[in-house]
């Protein structure tokens, strides 16, 4: 009986609230739809494609940077209309690049004629865009929003530093290009993005003490000690940045 | 019996929020389909370049807010002036612009911060 009660007093509460968010979606309040959305992330039985409620919603409130981080920490099935949204908030926060591999990826996989003309629309304006080669002061613009976020919102910042390293692959010479891919590299790690950042930095030969860093770091989470091991030791013997942090960092690693 | 009553109730209770959570998803994908923005604004690639800021970062330096401060300043004041052009006169030009203000602001922040970690260095 006991049970039969709790079942009533749950009352199905949280689909109520995504009802009642999504109705207000519906009729543009997007501010009431924010509220019920967030009482729906805070329930424990919040739906698993909660960034297809919350995503939009805080799009259509122009938070850009929340919308994002939503978006893209949704581990959430790929959808169509979510990938929308998130193509059109990575274009609002102006990540171009980052945007059109949305839209392309979008009409790749099938969009019905409206989305797909306005997906294309988005490619052609990006495309455009980037007939010529970008300038640096373009990077220099992803790299400081990039470095300026690190500290605060590693996810939102390696947004910004992956637009900046697809930039910098577009333009005719390197601009900054290690330093780009460290930063990317230390914002993937303090995000959970281990494997990305191996997939990043294992193809540099004999790396610079700080992308060898957060190599090592990549490999350390990821358990290959043997590969964390041969950086921090050649870290420590190049007695430049992080070699303190590496010799620690050794100590504690498994035999 | 109580076992079979609660059993029914639970089964009940899902399949209620299922059918909740279906009818949720469907109505959402029509709002989702229907408020997309279809026509994408006009593009500007974003730039250091841009001028504006030079005054709001320098004048938040002088007061000794420090580099960081003054590129948070910079860049609220930018967003609100990008949020006002967009909602006054929808012109896309004129948020750039101020976003592009703030972009610049950051660097420059960034770019005395630099100069004040190389001027008074400190151990890791």
């Amino acid at each position: 009986m006991g049970m039969c009660a709790e079942v009533r007093a749950e009352d199905s509460s949280t689909p109520r609230h995504l009802l009642l968010g999504v109705r207000a979606f519906k009729e543009a309040r997007y501010d009431e739809a924010l509220v019920e959305l967030r009482l729906v992330a805070r329930a424990s039985d919040a739906p698993p494609d909660l960034a297809f409620y919350l995503g939009p919603t805080l799009y259509k409130l122009k938070l850009y940077d929340e919308a994002l981080v939503v978006f893209v920490t949704s581990h959430a099935e790929p959808d169509a209309l979510t990938d929308f949204y998130r193509g059109q908030t990575y274009y609002q926060l102006r990540l171009y690049r980052k945007a059109r591999a949305v839209f392309a990826g979008l009409r790749a996989r099938g969009l019905g004629p409206v989305l797909d003309e306005a997906a294309g629309r988005y490619v052609d304006t990006v495309d455009t865009a980037y007939r010529a080669a970008p300038t640096a002061a373009s990077l220099d613009y992803y790299i400081a929003q990039g470095l300026e976020i690190a500290g605060r919102d590693p996810v939102l910042a390696s947004e910004y530093l992956d637009e900046a390293r697809q930039v910098e692959a577009l333009a005719t010479a390197h601009h900054r290009h290690l330093e780009i891919v460290t930063a990317l590299a230390a914002a993937w790690n303090a995000s959970g993005r281990a494997q990305d950042v191996v997939e990043l930095l294992a193809a540099l030969r004999a790396p610079p003490p700080e992308p060898a860093w957060e190599l090592a770091r990549a490999y350390v989470t990821l358990g290959d000690t043997v590969r964390a091991r041969a950086l921090l030791d050649s870290i420590v013997k190049a007695h430049g940045a992080h070699g303190g942090d590496a010799s620690a960092l050794l100590e504690k690693l498994p035999p | 019996m109580r076992r079979m009553l609660c059993l029914a109730a639970l089964l009940g209770f899902l399949g209620s929020t299922a059918w909740a959570d279906e009818r949720a998803h469907a109505e959402m994908a029509e709002a989702l389909a229907a408020q997309a923005d279809l026509h994408p604004a006009p593009l500007v690639l974003p730039s250091t370049a841009a001028a504006p800021r030079h005054a709001a970062t320098a004048s938040a330096v002088k007061r000794g807010t420090g580099p960081r401060a003054a590129a948070d300043a910079a860049r609220t004041a930018a967003n609100q002036a990008s949020q006002r052009a967009q909602t006054q006169a929808g012109s896309q030009a004129l948020a750039h612009q101020a976003q592009a203000a703030a972009a610049a602001a950051a660097g420059q922040a960034q770019s005395q911060a630099a100069k004040d970690r190389a001027t008074h260095p400190h151990p890791r």
